[in-house]
């Protein structure tokens, strides 16, 4: 516990650089993107989104400023705790891996390629420089080779080679990665996974549900095939529950009428928003998701929670301030836009 | 021997003719590393590239073609013998116009030789191939599933192919079919993948595909030229592919007669196209206008009147070469482009280099080492490992490795002269605490000896190791401090984490602690007085300098700053407590190295083996040789730790570079 005290005093002050509610709201208030970007100028923003114009490009750098909050946090952390956070941090390293896939087959060129990589500094598990550098997909994949994503890559290539679709691909990359952050997690001591593993179990279920969603809505899988996809290490939403929610023609009604605790709850009053209805159920469960890591961060200071819900607030604002900019770029008017946010609600 | 060698930036302007004859002397002088154009800040913007990647590319292929010659005679081309000097001054150095001569000669030889490879390489396809079949086939073999069963049936359906091994891909396939009837079978395990047969109704085909796929299955094809029973099968495959190793071996012979034709002049192609790419990827860093090239690079500021004497002597017209003064520890730390370090060591330090290599490259202004790694290594594994009996077998064994004239074991030989140095430093402490072969009471200890584990003396042997840490982070702190200096850093030579405050602080505790003394008011205020300063550095070191180093930046970046110092002083007192017990180890390895023996020795004795020479004699050379190779591994492991994390840490500064002239090897 006495090594997260120092971990923990760099997160306070981090968490004081968060945006305020007026902030957000001067946001939401502001006529243009330029007024945003002046805004965020004043924040702990301004250095990653100088000179920066584009949505895409602040985007980048806004991320990039949570990669700096990690990497702030990482210095004073040691042992299999730290471990777990670089694993959550690899999270950029899967971004980062398939954002050059898709630049590869795109035929980007590599100076492109690398404005939309993340710099992790010292903590990058890849070979990041060469794999920018890669001429095609065989090369990233032998370059892959003595890295954690390498038998995934080879699982997911030979598919891609005989389909060309990088949907199986990418499925194989997340199933690798969330493993990975999963066999991490088991390692902490039993304090640790005892807090943390309600905020990780909720992101598992998070995810699975989306999947679910997406994967029978968008891409017209059948239940045989997302099964296999989806990720065994939930909170709520585990292997036996999948089969009941996967066999009723509708899964929302489904976690509802199961009073699945406490998804029933929080999905009971879900309704499309723009009239999308997955999109409605995705920012239900993120509200849930960053009310429960305001909680993680009142609990006991000394512990992995507290961190991990400062990283899921803290990535909450940034989608937020996202959600704002691209409104602003199509003129949406505040009402519309505040019903896609997670930090502040209606 | 304790800071890198001196450096001097040269810039060589040289007109487009004459480049070849200037890039000849370089490289056989051997002492320029280039530096790229682009990491020169001046002349960025004003210097073209050189287009030298075709040439590049060339060169490359045409290693690929003698190496696929060479390999098919034979010849193992990791060993080649090095170049001697006469070799050297024959290499041809011109990229430029070398290509179409080697091409032209290289064509020469394929000519002869690439039939009988290509039909060599066609026939090990060939076999691989049959090898793939025969196993596919014989998974179904050991299932007793024949071959025409399943390729006609009405009512199931049959999968046969092979799926991922590692995130449960199975049991998730498993799961997903508990729905269905059907049968899934597992069958041999092939590198990473695992062969499935796969059963359904036909009613439920596409269920089965579908779960199939999600498992990233992947289908195998039997050929349809196979058919009747596997067995058959599988003896047919057998005999067709003997039938092509013997054609393999006949064309072998052919190639080994080839082999004494051309072996030395595919030798000498290879020479020249590996100079000659080294060239060429040093020509590809240097700046170009339209009627000359501008090389940069470092070279020993020493070195530099013979490198003016070489290129004076050529007498060429445009030939301009400028150098500057030897480059400062301080300057260093801001030059742009970096300075290389090069170290130089005597011969009896080199085994050690490598010890500081491995971990990082020093940078220029840092101090260098490997003398201080190299004593303390010894004198840790000395104490580890005292045995007077067991180091004389490390030493001869290192001797012997780096002596034979094997020119497999060239590239150890560093490494055998590291083995035996730890042996010789073996064999003193073992004299010292009288231990040969375990034994404690064959020779007297000049020391003190463990026999029969005496309290007092393992007590001894622990403040041992304890001193030894003292010894050791006092060490470290202190080059971090001479370091700083060297380096004009006032600020991290006093009050750094791991300066003089800190140090001074460390000798206190250690003076109270060695001494017995009580902790008084007194004692605590110095010591505090002496930490204080960390945590206050930055605003003590802007009043001092009477500027504000943080100009720009807000209150808060002050307030982080001293609360970053303030883990610092953490961390100091935790470091040094911390590292000085590690330490601990160095005794306790050799306990444990006595005790080993010991209880080896009684292990003998138990079993009754004890008076009996032909008994015992094997039990105690095997026990005697496990614990060579073990405890030497383990002890090996443990002081590089202790170098690397408890020492290293204090001072040493890596992200160098390291120094690689241009030369012909």
């Amino acid at each position: 516990m006495i090594t997260y005290s120092a971990p923990y005093a760099r997160m306070r002050a981090l968490k004081g650089n968060l945006l305020t509610r007026i902030q957000m709201e001067s946001l939401l208030q502001a006529s243009d993107l330029q007024t945003i970007i002046a805004i965020l100028s004043q924040t702990d923003y301004n250095d990653q989104i100088q000179n920066l114009t584009t949505s895409s490009q602040i985007e980048h750098g806004l991320k990039q400023n949570l990669i700096l909050s990690y990497t702030k946090i990482l210095n004073f952390m040691r042992g299999k705790s730290s471990r777990f956070i670089i694993d959550s941090l690899g999270r950029f390293e899967l971004i980062n891996t398939k954002s050059i896939i898709r630049s590869i087959i795109r035929g980007e060129r590599i100076e492109d390629r690398s404005l939309s990589v993340f710099s992790l500094g010292k903590y990058h598990l890849l070979p990041i420089k060469e794999l920018i550098g890669a001429k095609d997909l065989k090369t990233f994949v032998e370059l892959m080779r003595n890295t954690f994503f390498a038998n995934a890559l080879e699982i997911g290539f030979q598919r891609y080679e005989s389909e060309s679709n990088l949907m199986s691909l990418e499925i194989a990359l997340d199933l690798s990665y969330y493993a990975r952050l999963h066999e991490s997690f088991e390692s902490l001591g039993l304090f640790d996974k005892s807090r943390a593993g309600k905020l990780m179990g909720i992101h598992f279920d998070m995810i699975n549900i989306t999947w679910m969603l997406r994967f029978k809505e968008n891409y017209g899988l059948s239940s045989e095939q997302i099964f296999q996809y989806l990720l065994p290490y939930g909170w709520r939403i585990q292997p036996p529950v999948f089969w009941k929610i996967l066999g009723s023609d509708d899964i929302l009604s489904a976690l509802r009428e199961r009073y699945m605790r406490p998804y029933d709850k929080v999905l009971s009053s879900v309704s499309p928003v723009d009239g999308n209805l997955i999109l409605g159920t995705e920012i239900a469960l993120l509200r849930f998701f960053y009310e429960q890591s305001i909680l993680a961060l009142r609990g006991f200071p000394l512990q992995i929670a507290s961190l991990v819900g400062f990283f899921i607030m803290k990535e909450m604002e940034i989608r937020d301030i996202m959600t704002i900019l691209d409104g602003k770029i199509l003129n949406l008017s505040q009402e519309r836009i505040r019903p896609h946010l997670i930090t502040i609600k209606d | 021997m304790f800071r890198p060698e001196k450096m001097s930036f040269v810039n060589i302007s040289v007109l487009n003719e004459n480049l070849t004859k200037v890039l000849d002397c370089i490289a056989k002088l051997g002492i320029m590393h280039i530096v790229d154009k682009s990491e020169l800040p001046s002349t960025s913007g004003m210097l073209k590239d050189v287009d030298i990647q075709p040439i590049k590319d060339k060169l490359s292929e045409l290693s690929n073609r003698i190496d696929v010659v060479l390999n098919a005679m034979s010849v193992d081309i990791k060993y080649l013998p090095s170049l001697d000097k006469d070799a050297q001054e024959r290499v041809e150095i011109n990229p430029f116009n070398i290509v179409e001569k080697i091409e032209s000669d290289l064509i020469q030889i394929e000519a002869d030789v690439e039939s009988i490879i290509k039909r060599v390489e066609s026939l090990k396809n060939e076999i691989v191939k049959l090898n793939k079949d025969s196993e596919k086939l014989h998974s179904l073999e050991a299932h007793g599933l024949e071959l025409d069963h399943f390729r006609n049936m009405r009512f199931l359906h049959f999968a046969f192919g092979d799926i991922p091994i590692g995130l449960d891909h199975y049991g998730r396939l498993m799961e997903s079919l508990s729905r269905i009837p059907c049968v899934v079978m597992a069958g041999d395990i092939l590198g990473h993948r695992q062969q499935i047969f796969a059963f359904s109704l036909i009613k439920d085909k596409d269920i089965l595909d579908n779960a199939l796929e999600a498992a990233y299955f992947s289908k195998i094809d039997i050929p349809k030229e196979y058919d009747g029973s596997v067995s058959d099968i599988l003896d047919k495959i057998e005999l067709e592919i003997w039938t092509k190793r013997e054609e393999i071996a006949e064309l072998e012979l052919e190639l080994k007669g080839l082999r004494r034709k051309w072996r030395e002049k595919l030798i000498q192609l290879r020479t020249n196209v590996i100079v000659n790419q080294a060239v060429a990827q040093s020509v590809g860093r240097f700046g170009k206008t339209d009627s000359s090239y501008f090389i940069s690079g470092w070279v020993p500021s020493k070195e530099l009147k013979k490198l003016d004497k070489e290129l004076g002597k050529m007498n060429m017209r445009g030939l301009l070469m400028t150098a500057t003064d030897p480059i400062t520890a301080q300057e260093s730390e801001y030059y742009r482009p970096k300075v290389p370090t090069k170290l130089i060591h005597p011969f009896f330090l080199r085994p050690f280099t490598g010890l500081v290599m491995t971990f990082d490259v020093p940078r220029y202004s840092a101090i260098d080492p490997t003398v201080f790694v190299s004593l303390s290594f010894l004198v840790m594994f000395g104490v580890m490992f005292a045995d007077v009996g067991h180091g004389s077998v490390l030493m001869i064994l290192g001797i012997l490795g780096a002596l034979f004239p094997f020119q497999q074991l060239k590239s150890f030989r560093n490494m055998f002269a590291f083995l035996a140095c730890c042996g010789f430093a073996s064999i003193i402490t073992g004299f010292l605490f009288g231990n040969l072969f375990g034994k404690e009471d064959i020779i007297k200890a000049l020391w003190f000896s463990l026999e029969h584990m005496e309290p007092s003396h393992v007590q001894r042997m622990l403040a041992l190791g304890v001193y030894i840490g003292i010894g050791m982070l006092s060490l470290g702190v202190s080059l971090n401090i001479a370091q700083s200096f060297r380096r004009k850093d006032i600020k991290q030579a006093f009050f750094g984490q791991w300066g003089i405050t800190s140090l001074i602080a460390y000798w206190v505790v250690v003076y109270m602690v060695i001494t017995k003394s009580d902790f008084s008011w007194k004692i605590i205020l110095i010591l505090v007085v002496l930490l204080v300063p960390i945590i206050l550095r930055e605003p003590v070191y802007n009043l001092i300098k009477k500027k504000d180093q943080y100009h720009g930046h807000g209150e808060e970046e002050h307030g982080e700053g001293i609360i970053e110092s303030g883990f610092q002083v953490y961390e100091i007192v935790l470091g040094y407590l911390a590292n000085t017990l590690s330490y601990i180890r160095v005794a306790a390895f050799d306990l444990s190295h006595a005790g080993l023996m010991m209880a080896s020795y009684a292990l003998t004795k138990e079993m009754g083996a004890g008076d009996n020479i032909f008994l015992s004699l094997p039990s105690n050379i095997m026990a005697n040789v496990f614990v060579i190779v073990l405890e030497g591994l383990i002890v090996a492991i443990q002081c590089m730790r202790l170098e690397y994390y408890e020492f290293f840490s204090k001072f040493f500064a890596g992200e160098g570079v390291e120094y690689k002239p241009l030369k012909i090897s």
